[in-house]
């Protein structure tokens, strides 16, 4: 299973990736990565080195170039204190993933409750006080787009082993400036949030976009 | 690469088919042949006259096809689109060319046609650059010099060959001046795509792009040379080069859509 952070990222590189190289392209260099690897793009994301290898295929060193173009479009990795990260976040679609994850109450709790202490899906639940059958779907969300990450295990009450989750980040900074504002004829268009995000753990080294994305860099 | 993955590794296509090269190469045989035993009439048309016209056309609408293949792509989408316009606008002095000789009855240069012929400079650097400023971010200090050096050697070369000649025209040196520099800035832009583009899956597409912007430039420099002496005439050898580059180009349009 991909890291949470290459969970939360995959999204918006696959469609940063059609976008840049268009669909025909991508049609051409999924075909490749099926016949190399057995692998369709979403799934060699989550194996970044198979892409990696791919577009090194197609494109030689220009591959350098376009994976320096996407990392400059997803994040920005700030001057590191005490080897601790700020990310900033700069793919739209990843910001406003982030923005309406933390708006939505029930999601934010969770988080919360994941944070404070890592715990299995049931007592996250419990804690939280959020129905079983909404909340499965919640945490498989949160799970599915990285913002939670497992953390070790737990027994269950039947003696089976259970992961144990907590959130991939400690802090998230959301900046709304309303000066920011683009007024339509009628509509208004709204700004785009400024995030920032500081990872829980140094884990910065187990993404594998990241690694191959920032390589040279140190991290 | 995680270790469940099982790798094939059977190179991808991405070669030239020299049976094509091989036509391509007997129809500019047959278009001379043809070119010289046509006779040249002042003032009238032959058939042969319309053959530049139809490469340089079909060249056009393949990149507008390739263009349209790759519409949502940030990168191919605008640089096949403007090598579609470029070759538009070179079609378009094609025309008038023709229009000016077979219907006006006047030698057309200097002419209105000229600026559709500068005009394709413009877009065919736009596309060499929009590639390979996606594949290459740094462009390092020597490639730089080379890169300006070539323009810059062919111009000289232009004008020492003019002025080492008894009889040149002051002014259609000058006027040929743009021209060159500006045909020799799309060779020079050529030879880094195919630099850029060397060892991957493109690398045969850029060749044929090099080396039909190469014929191009090399026909236009001595095209420019030949008209400051007025010594141009249709069984020129430089119109064979200008029916092969648009051909070799389509050609390597052909294999862009075919490779990725």
């Amino acid at each position: 299973m991909p890291s949470a952070l290459d969970r939360l990222l995959g999204q918006a590189l696959e469609s940063m990736i059609r976008e840049k190289l268009g669909q025909k392209t991508c049609e051409k260099i999924e075909a490749r990565l099926r016949q190399r690897y057995n692998l369709d793009l979403a799934a060699s994301i989550n194996d970044f080195y198979t892409l990696d290898a791919t577009l090194r295929e197609f494109f030689s060193s220009g591959a350098d170039a376009i994976e320096e173009d996407f990392a400059n479009r997803l994040i920005s990795i700030n001057t590191p204190a005490k080897g601790r990260h700020w990310l900033s976040i700069a793919n739209e679609d990843l910001a406003e993933l982030i923005v309406a994850t933390y708006g939505d109450k029930d999601k934010r709790i969770i988080l919360e409750v994941a944070f404070t202490k890592p715990s299995a899906i049931l007592d996250i639940l419990e804690t939280a006080r959020i129905p079983k059958s909404s909340g499965y779907r919640l945490i498989n969300q949160l799970v599915e787009n990285g913002f939670l990450t497992e953390q070790g295990f737990a027994e269950s009450s039947d003696g089976k082993k259970v992961n144990k989750y907590t959130t991939l980040f400690e802090k998230v900074n959301i900046e709304i400036d309303t000066k920011g504002l683009i007024f339509n004829t009628d509509i208004p268009l709204p700004s785009i949030p400024t995030v920032k995000v500081l990872l829980k753990e140094n884990i910065l080294n187990e993404s594998q976009i990241i690694r191959v994305l920032l390589r040279g860099k140190k991290l | 690469m995680s270790e469940s993955t099982r790798e094939n590794t059977v190179e991808p296509k991405s070669g030239l088919n020299y049976k094509v090269l091989l036509l391509i190469a007997g129809l500019a045989v047959i278009y001379q042949t043809f070119n010289y035993i046509l006779p040249e009439k002042e003032g009238e048309l032959s058939p042969i006259d319309f053959v530049v016209l139809v490469a340089v056309v079909i060249c056009a609408i393949s990149s507008f096809l390739v263009s349209n293949r790759y519409a949502r792509s940030t990168v191919f989408g605008q640089a096949y689109l403007a090598l579609g316009i470029g070759f538009t606008a070179y079609a378009i002095g094609e025309i008038v060319w023709d229009f000016y000789i077979g219907v006006l009855k006047i030698y057309p240069y200097p002419s209105i046609a000229d600026i559709f012929f500068f005009a394709q400079y413009p877009f065919i650097i736009f596309h060499l650059i929009r590639n390979i400023k996606f594949f290459k971010r740094k462009i390092s200090t020597i490639t730089k010099i080379w890169l300006a050096a070539i323009p810059v050697a062919l111009v000289l070369i232009y004008s020492y060959f003019t002025f080492i000649q008894v009889g040149y025209d002051l002014f259609d040196y000058y006027y040929g001046v743009p021209f060159v520099a500006a045909s020799a800035t799309t060779l020079s832009f050529a030879v880094l795509g195919m630099q850029v583009f060397r060892q991957s899956l493109l690398a045969s597409v850029w060749s044929l792009l090099a080396l039909g912007i190469f014929l191009n430039t090399f026909a236009d420099i001595n095209y420019y040379h030949l008209e400051i002496f007025g010594l141009y005439t249709r069984i020129h050898w430089v119109n064979v080069l200008w029916f092969l580059a648009p051909l070799l180009i389509t050609y390597s349009l052909y294999r862009h859509y075919k490779i990725i």
